[in-house]
């Protein structure tokens, strides 16, 4: 893993270039796939999207195919990767736990001021959800979106249902795709995920928001080192003192976990805020 | 026509136009939003708009579709009773025949031979099941032909328009290989690399 703290710069690499290529790659191809299927409908220039400077192509449905062609290449390719990649490495950080569903509510009912959160690993619980769910809704895109293109240049005249079966579940699962990718944005909006941001632009997030939101992760990386460094360079403390409520937070119930690796995280939480705690006095 | 690759049933959004195993490209009616996209992909604008009708008037009316596309459907209902299409039967000079493909091809080239004529249909499009044999060459008979809606000409050699994106989804068809492939190399890469690394250090404590 590339996952390291830089204490002196206050970061925690949070993700490598070869991740961020892969949530990129998938990301704009993605929204060129979203973009061009919608122009395989006969709506460009019903609805004079073919009069908006650069969309003039909008209207030709072969070019909208290619595009779409173009740009599935790279989805394609990229998701592949993904799996066959981490897979092989086994990185296990965004697969589904036992209790994911309970926690998530919980975490969302604290972003609307109610209880609070509980201490995470490098991802929220419902992050874990999401990308399930993502994984379901792209793995279909792909495979229909093969039966299709299949049908296309080779098979015309293949037996109906697979063409409807492939058809219909395109169509069906690009509307879950839209719907999840605003569940996405309207994730990333929310102010306590909003330090995520940085993270997926450039592979670092800041050590403090990670000390406070993310103990459990902080905890596994100073365990897989030899030597745990102990305190966190000043340079890293509290700037927000709204930030510091999750690590109490974290650490009581961090405490209640039984795992060994949860018994770490408390300490690094506990030994965290009051390193934070002394500076602010 | 019921062409061999038709895009006009290919590139439908919701597969209302389909090309069944027996050759027939056949339009579900009750399916058809009107949207036309198979009629600007063909190149003689075979399928045409009867707006207002079909299930478009029951999803969204104002918004989306405009009716249903209608084309010849090669009398699909009567074939699967074992009929001939109604106009091969009702016509009464015999100028249509209908059969399995390799023989009608044959025919025609035999026919076209006999007369000195020509075909047209057998590579227009990318290739069609319907020929046309005439001892007049095309290019005249289509001079006389005015393009309308509903009254298609017959053009020599119209390009099958879609055959330009068949490259790149042939490409697309490679891409889970390609993406396995490079997941495969980027994890043995990673795993040398940590194997290499453990070595290392192991001689630093050794």
């Amino acid at each position: 893993m590339a996952e390291k703290i830089i204490r002196e710069k206050g970061r925690v690499i949070r993700h490598d270039v070869v991740e961020l290529v892969e949530h990129w790659a998938i990301a704009l191809s993605g929204l060129a796939l979203v973009l061009s299927g919608m122009f395989e409908m006969p709506m460009a220039s019903r609805y004079y999207i073919t009069s908006v400077p650069g969309l003039a192509w909008s209207g030709d449905f072969i070019v909208s195919l290619s595009v779409h062609y173009a740009a599935s290449i790279v989805f394609v390719a990229a998701s592949l990767f993904h799996v066959v990649y981490h897979g092989m490495r086994g990185d296990r950080g965004m697969i589904p736990q036992k209790g994911d569903l309970r926690t998530s509510i919980e975490v969302m009912k604290s972003f609307f001021g109610k209880g609070k959160e509980p201490p995470f690993h490098k991802y929220l619980p419902e992050q874990r959800l999401a990308y399930a769910g993502m994984v379901f809704i792209i793995a279909m895109l792909i495979l229909s979106g093969l039966v299709k293109t299949f049908k296309n240049v080779y098979a015309p005249d293949m037996a109906y249902a697979a063409v409807l079966w492939a058809t219909w579940t395109h169509n069906i699962f690009f509307v879950l795709f839209v719907l999840a990718f605003m569940a996405h944005m309207a994730a990333i909006v929310l102010k306590p995920n909003r330090p995520m941001l940085r993270g997926i632009l450039t592979g670092a997030v800041s050590l403090d928001y990670a000390v406070h939101r993310h103990p459990l992760w902080i905890a596994e990386i100073e365990g897989a080192k030899e030597k745990p460094t102990q305190a966190v360079d000043p340079a890293a403390e509290a700037k927000d003192s709204a930030v510091e409520e999750p690590a109490k937070a974290s650490a009581t119930g961090a405490a209640e976990e039984p795992s060994g690796e949860a018994a770490v995280a408390d300490e690094a939480a506990s030994s965290e805020s009051d390193e934070t705690g002394k500076d602010k006095v | 026509m019921h062409c061999d690759n038709p895009a006009c049933a290919t590139i439908c959004p919701f597969s209302a136009n389909h090309k069944y195993a027996n050759g027939a490209v056949v339009i579900d009616q009750d399916l058809c939003f009107g949207g036309a996209k198979c009629k600007t992909v063909c190149p003689w604008e075979i399928p045409q708009r009867q707006s207002g009708v079909g299930i478009y008037l029951h999803v969204l009316p104002d918004y989306m579709g405009n009716g249903v596309m209608y084309k010849c459907d090669l009398c699909n209902d009567r074939l699967r009773e074992g009929k001939e299409p109604g106009c091969v039967e009702a016509c009464p000079h015999k100028a249509m025949l209908i059969g399995p493909r390799r023989e009608i091809f044959a025919l025609a080239e035999e026919r076209s031979r006999r007369m000195k004529g020509h075909i047209y249909g057998k590579d227009e499009n990318g290739g069609t099941s319907t020929l046309y044999v005439s001892p007049v060459p095309f290019e005249l008979v289509n001079a006389t032909m005015k393009k309308e809606p509903g009254k298609p000409d017959m053009q020599l050699g119209v390009k099958r328009k879609m055959a330009e994106t068949d490259t790149v989804g042939k490409a697309v068809l490679a891409a889970p290989a390609l993406g396995i492939a490079a997941g495969v190399a980027g994890a043995f890469k990673w795993l040398s690399d940590r194997k290499s690394k453990m070595k290392e250090s192991e001689k630093k404590d050794g």
